[in-house]
């Protein structure tokens, strides 16, 4: 395991907290797992994040850290804030959305992170095609590596399954078609898109925000094309180690 | 030699393919505020809130189109975005406007209302409705075209790409609809002595009852430690192993196996009015093992179950 710095400031209101005013545990959305362990990122080029206590303070939109650097305030440090919510109304099946930069922000750094979007991304096992619910994703199984590897009775790599109910043989066949092909858990691509999102923040200035592109960034966190079903990320812009700088905010 | 045209054709509807999605793709698209699709008016808002509730619910997708249709005509390209009814009849104080997203995570940051009103506040566009609706009719001429618009119009997901790019090829392979679509016979459905409520086009039903009629094991407990002062267990009776926990006011399930932990989303929060715990319907349904449902005659029928009459 790489050592790792931290080396930015987030506050997840996704997580579990106790609230002291109605005084009851709220479940977590976004496990702070997801967003401050050692394990959580791929490989190089993420720094270890500080977490701050998202349901303390104010100052929405802007949360200032006012970070000490020795005893003087050297200047302002802001911390990227993670709200899960719900993006359908502007981006259609967006895993999450980055509202802005880390600096200078006419809004704030807010990161929103669709949960459901991420489970649809991810893709519904296709043994579970007979749900009306899911039959509108179900013949997208073609997204695997290996069309025809476990589906026998697939005439073309668009059918992988039969979600009718006159054919219950086949949905035995169709568990082994599903979309996720290295059976990715839900904390993974979370994790996934978290860090991806924070690099948004601290690459807004670069084109496209910092999305990269290229052979070269098929296995970079902020690749553009981000299909971590086929191509899981190893690291973040080995490739653009400035990009790595960036995340450098701690003064 | 037909075998080696057959390659090159193929290898160059590949190269085109590959051409035009690295033009456009984009996995995470940055927020413009500055140019979102301009709000529905309110009648038109309610047509893209039922075709939503229809299509989340896998009911008629043929009405979800229509209803999504009838607003992109009249309206072309425009979003929504609403609160379940219920947070209105329960909410403390005033409620941001929905459709004022950053006033929403406004609120969630400032801590307001004690409730993830992110979460809760559900959301569609026009076109997303239709292209959400020809996926599930199946129809890869629809898919295209609706695909390509969301494209245009910056929603340029990974999976709305792969999707418009697999019914491109099915296109060229002359094939124009996913065969799912057979006619079930409806005949044999079965009604449920149910009670339900329609809210928000979601189908509601108070979970107690529920559970009792479609054979699952739930318990309710007033636990003043959990979000929504109730603990909600519901087991299936063929999988004893896994517990799904529901929250009030909280679009979320924890699906816990074995000891470990799966959060998953729900369409529409359960809540608690007069003391009756009401949830979807379409989510039990699924726990229950029921394959289709509709409501008819103010009730709700069920499909039988494989293997049974």
């Amino acid at each position: 395991m790489l050592e790792k710095v931290k080396d930015m400031f987030v506050m997840n209101f996704g997580a579990g907290y106790y609230d002291p005013i109605n005084d009851r545990w709220v479940e977590a959305v976004i496990p702070n797992d997801a967003i401050e362990s050692q394990d959580g990122f791929p490989g190089q080029g993420m720094p270890l994040l500080w977490l701050l206590n998202a349901n303390e303070g104010s100052g929405y939109p802007f949360r200032v850290v006012n970070f000490l650097w020795g005893y003087a305030h050297r200047r302002d440090v802001y911390a990227a804030i993670v709200v899960p919510g719900n993006v359908d109304d502007v981006y259609d099946k967006a895993y999450g959305v980055t509202y802005g930069p880390i600096w200078g922000n006419p809004t704030a750094p807010i990161i929103e992170i669709d949960l459901e979007n991420i489970d649809e991304g991810l893709g519904s096992p296709c043994n579970d095609c007979n749900q009306p619910a899911n039959r509108g994703t179900c013949w997208l199984c073609f997204g695997r590596q290996q069309p025809f590897q476990h589906c026998g009775h697939c005439q073309t790599f668009l059918y992988c399954c039969d979600c009718d109910n006159d054919h219950p043989n086949d949905e035995q066949q169709c568990g082994e078609c599903g979309y996720n092909i290295h059976n990715l858990s839900q904390h993974q691509v979370l994790t996934w898109v978290v860090g991806h999102e924070l690099g948004h923040t601290v690459l807004w200035h670069q084109p496209d925000r910092g999305h990269h592109s290229g052979a070269t960034t098929y296995d970079c966190l902020i690749w553009e094309y981000e299909d971590w079903r086929v191509n899981p990320p190893t690291e973040f812009c080995v490739q653009n180690p400035g990009c790595q700088t960036r995340w450098k905010l701690n003064p | 030699m037909t075998k080696r045209i057959r390659s090159i054709y193929w290898a160059l509807v590949t190269l085109i393919l590959l051409t035009w999605q690295s033009s456009l793709l984009l996995a995470s698209p940055p927020m413009r505020l500055e140019s979102l699709p301009p709000v529905a008016p309110k009648e038109a808002a309610e047509k893209l809130k039922q075709a939503y509730a229809l299509l989340e619910q896998g009911l008629s997708a043929e009405l979800a189109y229509r209803l999504a249709y009838e607003v992109y005509q009249k309206h072309g390209i425009v979003r929504a975005a609403w609160f379940p009814s219920w947070l209105y009849r329960q909410a403390k104080k005033p409620l941001p406007d929905p459709n004022d997203r950053l006033a929403v995570i406004g609120s969630v940051v400032e801590g307001g209302h004690g409730l993830p009103l992110s979460m809760l506040r559900r959301g569609a566009t026009s076109i997303g409705l239709l292209f959400r609706a020809s996926c599930a009719l199946g129809n890869y001429e629809e898919i295209v075209k609706w695909g390509e618009m969301l494209i245009q119009a910056g929603n340029d997901s990974y999976s709305i790409i792969k999707t418009v790019e697999s019914a491109r090829l099915a296109l060229v392979q002359g094939i124009k609809q996913y065969p799912h679509r057979r006619n079930l016979s409806k005949q044999i459905w079965r009604p449920l002595p149910l009670k339900f409520r329609e809210e928000d086009y979601f189908i509601l039903i108070p979970l107690d009852e529920a559970c009792k009629i479609l054979g699952l094991s739930c318990t309710i407990t007033t636990n003043p430690k959990m979000a929504g002062g109730k603990g909600i267990r519901i087991v299936k009776p063929d999988a004893p192993n896994i517990v799904y926990r529901l929250f009030l006011g909280r679009p979320l399930v924890e699906r816990l196996e074995n000891g470990k932990g799966q959060t998953e989303t729900l369409a529409y929060a359960p809540y608690e009015e007069d003391g009756v715990v009401w949830v979807p319907f379409y989510w039990l349904a699924k726990q229950a093992g029921i394959k289709g449902w509709e409501v008819r005659d103010g009730k709700i029928y069920v499909a039988p179950k494989q293997g049974t009459k």
